[in-house]
């Protein structure tokens, strides 16, 4: 009669074993969780009642320390899965060991099962004991409110799922590997091996890809994300500040928990895969599957050696230096590689046909990217494969900025050209066209001088694909292009979107700021008017009253305009006038940097400048918007991109603007500035 | 009955286990017999289902034991270095066995504990080799499995020790369903405690037989002949596996049955004839001669 092990029975078994390790973090997590939080709390209700400081309240104090979004509680808990994995797992590394758990009446499953739930729950216990007790510390400065308990909670759940894809990660390398040291080194691979890698095709595209227009939006961010389960649970803990809705507003959906739970599930799977066909006498061996061993060899080498080859080339730009680099230091990682693999300095050098196949393929990406055998710095594709093209270039441009998270996001390059989409293209082409001529000469340094713009172009060819690529081209040239360009009226909108802005654009816009960058008032508008107040300091507060009291005679008018949005620009202001630090007189005298209000115009001074931002009300807008259309229109190229100064849209109470250039030939701009300016 | 089908094992280039047949009844004591490095251990660690092995099969009563539950509860394997949890105490270790072998008798653990004079309570690495020994085959024996797979047991136990895990074995054997296959390289060790013997040499199995009959067929005789003569036709006639002369004492091994060897000695009229009880060393002598091996350099 067969006598069948209970499963449950051996999990506590097992866990019994591993007292240590639930003892262990549970003091971990103690420090780590509740301890943490009490003393933060502590320390900032001593202040709130000592100091009179309070940044936050209590309950947003501690809704700021517990829950998700926390980069070291991820860090703790990934390392948790490490610990745990090697302490439930690491029998397969001891023939003694497993000569006991393999003859045990199991089947591998049912071993494995048992181990991973056993030490799963070590770490489970002492967890959401702590979280428990993070959420009595909460009740106890009653600052636990019901959104900021349940936020707990799904960290707890997003917790246990890092776990578990760390866990499960580190079980992957312990199944691959044969020993602690390679499971390390196996750890270290799953972990970062991926980003690194990403990291160096990155320095490499930046380094020898000149004409690349990075891609910060897409595949980076992509690829780095989905590098390594590590890269994900950090960008997973990274998503409460980007806004994402969820349960409670900031945490994330559950897309992104059932995403965890795929990776987690994969890799477990892949390692309960690993473990049946793993061999028991694999145990004590560098690698558990032996073909492995040049594989992995020579993915260690390729990588070391590009990084080798790369550095020699930001020192001394020079091939031999570069090939010294690469063969040397891919010969050093083989001999490292052969004594973790054999643990005997004789055997060093065996396998060096594994060195040469390496020695190749770094050569060959290395010198492919040194010397652009793709061609990718002088692509150019026949007029005829073209749907339509885009240029812009950082001068004379507008930008817009998105909110990612709370913080200003200017838009990439690649989106600035997706936002014009040029099909009569014939001027265009033939300026990237002459580029790419220059950038294939030698002497392309000494064909351009010192007279060239970088230039931003895009391809949309008819099949659909899209190619970005930066030329050098010749200033003058680059201006005669766009002088042709910008008086298409079509093009023009494109190019400067708020020649095409409508009602309901504007009804958005809820603040507008002019700043001109080391500039004087009598540059920029000539001699103040006689009735002019903004030079006496008394006056500033009648004016801010004007400017509230037209602000709100603009609520009035004009509906679209909400009345917080109009508050919002009072307080502002206030605020400004509360944010002065010193006179101008002073500022002068002490030649120190310094700031003042002076109305809806902001002084920056330093010793060597002065910057003025102008606050235009947004009952100028439609004024302002026009006027700056019609310099627009009746400016050169030339006459618009000279210049560092700028007007900001500002969108809804939000980081969302759109910043234009500006200078002293907008002068119609100019006129509506200066009715602000003095308080006209 | 466990059987062994043509297992091979390899530990990459090495053949630990070359094409192995074996047979091991039940209720009997199997010993297994062969050099350092003959691959006991590894013959072990393939019947236990430890090691998988790339070509043939072990099955215990017809059901392979390669990952099944129900042919691997019949077995316990007390390894050469036995696994004891770190910290652990033998009352730990008998509480884990509870778990993994059902049919674990704790209170004759307890009971026997108390009869080796071995500290329950007193930490497993503070044992001596031979203690480890000890609560490692108490443990085995009272896990009550059919069949218990011992590499090296009695290395390091003395010899009193020794006496007495045998006679718990013999006991076991009295009292229930119990086979011990004890995997040695020192046959003196097991040679008054088996009843079928398997000698592995260099990855394969030269015999298994039963003790027994191997001693029907072999004889150890001790006699005088005068004629020298006499003496030299004698040995001509008999299949003499081995011998020596001390002075006029003539000792040898002889194969064939008594009564003819009896008979042919008669018939040259020897001063003085006498059998002698052979050891296991001298049966294997014989055994491995006639597969063609030199067995002193193999065993002894």
């Amino acid at each position: 009669m067969t006598s069948k092990i209970s499963f449950s029975k051996l999990v506590r078994t097992e866990m019994r074993q591993m007292n240590w390790l639930l003892a262990v973090q549970m003091v971990a997590f103690v420090l780590v969780f509740p301890f943490r939080t009490l003393m933060v709390m502590a320390i900032r209700q001593n202040e709130q009642v000592n100091y009179g400081r309070a940044t936050y309240s209590v309950a947003e104090q501690f809704s700021r320390n517990v829950g998700l979004g926390h980069m070291e509680n991820t860090g703790v808990i990934l390392c948790a899965g490490i610990l745990c994995a090697l302490a439930a797992f690491a029998y397969i590394h001891s023939q003694t060991k497993q000569d006991f758990y393999h003859s045990l009446a199991l089947k591998r499953e049912g071993l494995f099962g048992a181990k991973y739930v056993s030490s799963t729950l070590t770490f489970v216990i002492p967890y959401l004991i702590s979280q428990l007790l993070v959420i009595l510390v909460g009740l106890f400065y009653q600052a636990a409110t019901l959104k900021v308990v349940l936020e707990i909670l799904l960290a707890s759940v997003q917790g246990i799922l890092f776990f578990l894809c760390s866990y499960a990660m580190t079980l992957v390398a312990m199944m691959l590997t044969g020993n602690f040291l390679t499971t390390m080194l196996g750890i270290g691979v799953f972990g970062a091996y991926l980003p690194i890698m990403n990291l160096i095709v990155e320095s490499f595209q930046e380094v020898f890809w000149d004409t690349r227009i990075a891609d910060y939006t897409y595949s980076s961010a992509y690829i780095q994300k989905w590098s390594s389960p590590w890269a994900w649970c950090m960008y997973a803990t990274g998503r409460k500040h980007s806004g994402t809705t969820g349960v409670t507003g900031q945490i994330p959906g559950v897309g992104d928990l059932c995403q965890l739970v795929a990776i987690a599930a994969v890799l477990t799977l892949v390692a309960l895969a690993l473990y049946r066909v793993r061999k028991t006498e694999a145990g004590g061996r560098a690698l558990a599957f032996p073909p492995l061993e040049p594989v992995i060899k020579i993915l260690v080498m390729v990588p070391v050696s590009l990084v080798a080859g790369l550095i020699a080339n930001q020192m001394i730009e020079s091939v031999a230096f570069e090939l010294l680099f690469i063969l040397l230091f891919g010969a050093l990682i083989c001999v490292v590689i052969e004594f973790i693999y054999r643990v005997d300095i004789r055997q060093v050098l065996a396998h060096k046909w594994q060195f040469a196949v390496g020695a190749v393929l770094a050569c060959a990406i290395f010198f492919a990217f040194r010397f652009d055998v793709t061609g990718y710095n002088s692509y150019l594709p026949a007029e005829d494969e073209l749907q339509s093209m885009s240029l812009t270039s950082y001068f004379g441009t507008y930008i817009a900025y998105d909110d990612e998270g709370g913080i200003a996001y200017s838009r990439t390059m690649r989106e600035r050209l997706d936002a014009i989409e040029w099909e009569d293209f014939d001027s265009i082409y033939q300026l990237a066209a002459d580029a790419v001529e220059i950038e294939k000469g030698n002497d392309a340094d000494e064909d351009l001088g010192q007279d060239y713009s970088y230039v931003y172009f895009k391809f949309h060819l008819t099949n659909g694909k899209e190619v970005y690529r930066c030329y050098r081209v010749n200033t003058e040239q680059f201006n005669e292009v766009m002088n042709e360009l910008i008086r298409n009226e079509e093009f023009l909108e494109m190019y400067y979107p708020i020649c095409n802005w409508d009602e309901e654009i504007m009804s958005k816009i809820t603040s507008i700021y002019c700043w001109f960058y080391g500039y004087d008032e009598e540059e920029l508008f000539g001699e103040p008017e006689e009735d002019a107040d903004t030079e006496d300091a008394d006056t500033e507060d009648a004016d801010t009253e004007n400017l509230n009291a037209e602000d709100a005679e603009d609520v009035g008018a004009e509906s679209e305009l909400s009345e917080d949005a109009v508050s919002a620009e009072s307080e502002s202001l206030t605020e400004m006038e509360e944010t002065v630090t010193d006179e101008p007189e002073d500022a002068e005298d002490t030649a120190s940097a310094a700031s003042t209000v002076s109305g809806n115009v902001e002084y920056y001074y330093t010793d060597v400048y002065t910057d003025i931002n102008i606050t235009v009300p947004v009952s100028m807008l439609s004024e302002l918007v026009e006027a700056y259309v019609k310099d627009l229109k009746s400016l050169s190229y030339e006459e618009i991109r000279e210049t560092v100064n700028e007007i900001n849209f500002y969108y809804e109470q939000t980081y969302v603007n759109e910043s234009y250039p500006i200078n002293e030939n907008f002068t119609n701009t100019l006129e509506v500035l200066k009715k602000v300016y003095y308080g006209q | 009955m466990i059987r062994i089908e043509q297992v091979t094992k390899r530990f990459d280039d090495i053949v630990a286990l070359g094409g192995v047949d074996a047979e091991i009844a039940e209720n009997c004591i199997f010993g297994l017999v062969g050099t350092n490095g003959a691959g006991k251990s590894t013959l072990l660690r393939v019947i236990a289902g430890v090691l998988k092995p790339e070509e043939g099969q072990v099955l215990v009563d017809d059901v392979p034991v390669w990952e099944s539950v129900q042919a691997k509860s019949r077995i316990c394997f007390i390894p050469d270095t036995a696994m004891f949890f770190s910290n652990a105490t033998a009352d730990v270790m008998r509480d884990y066995y509870r778990v993994v072998y059902p049919k674990f008798d704790a209170e004759r653990f307890d009971d026997l504990l108390g009869k080796f004079d071995l500290d329950p309570k007193r930490k497993l690495s503070t044992f001596s080799k031979g203690m480890k020994k000890q609560v490692s085959v108490l443990l085995g024996i009272c896990a009550n499995t059919d069949y218990l797979l011992c590499d090296e047991t009695f290395d390091g136990l003395d010899p009193v020790m020794r006496q007495t895990v045998k006679s718990l074995f013999a006991a076991e054997i009295l009292n229930r369903k119990f086979t011990p296959v004890i995997a040695s390289h020192s046959l003196r060790e097991i040679e008054d405690i088996c009843d079928f013997v398997g000698l592995l040499h260099k990855g394969g199995i030269l015999f298994a037989k039963d003790l027994d009959e191997m001693k029907l067929g072999i004889h150890k005789i001790q006699c005088v002949i005068p004629d020298e003569t006499e003496e030299a036709a004698l040995l001509a006639e008999l299949d003499v596996l081995q011998k020596e002369k001390r002075g006029s004492l003539l000792t040898i091994v002889v194969r064939g049955s008594y009564d003819e060897i009896d008979w042919r000695i008669q018939a040259r009229q020897p001063l003085f004839s006498e059998i002698l009880p052979l050891t296991l060393e001298e049966i294997f002598i014989s055994e491995t001669e006639v597969a063609g091996y030199d067995i002193k350099n193999l065993v002894f």
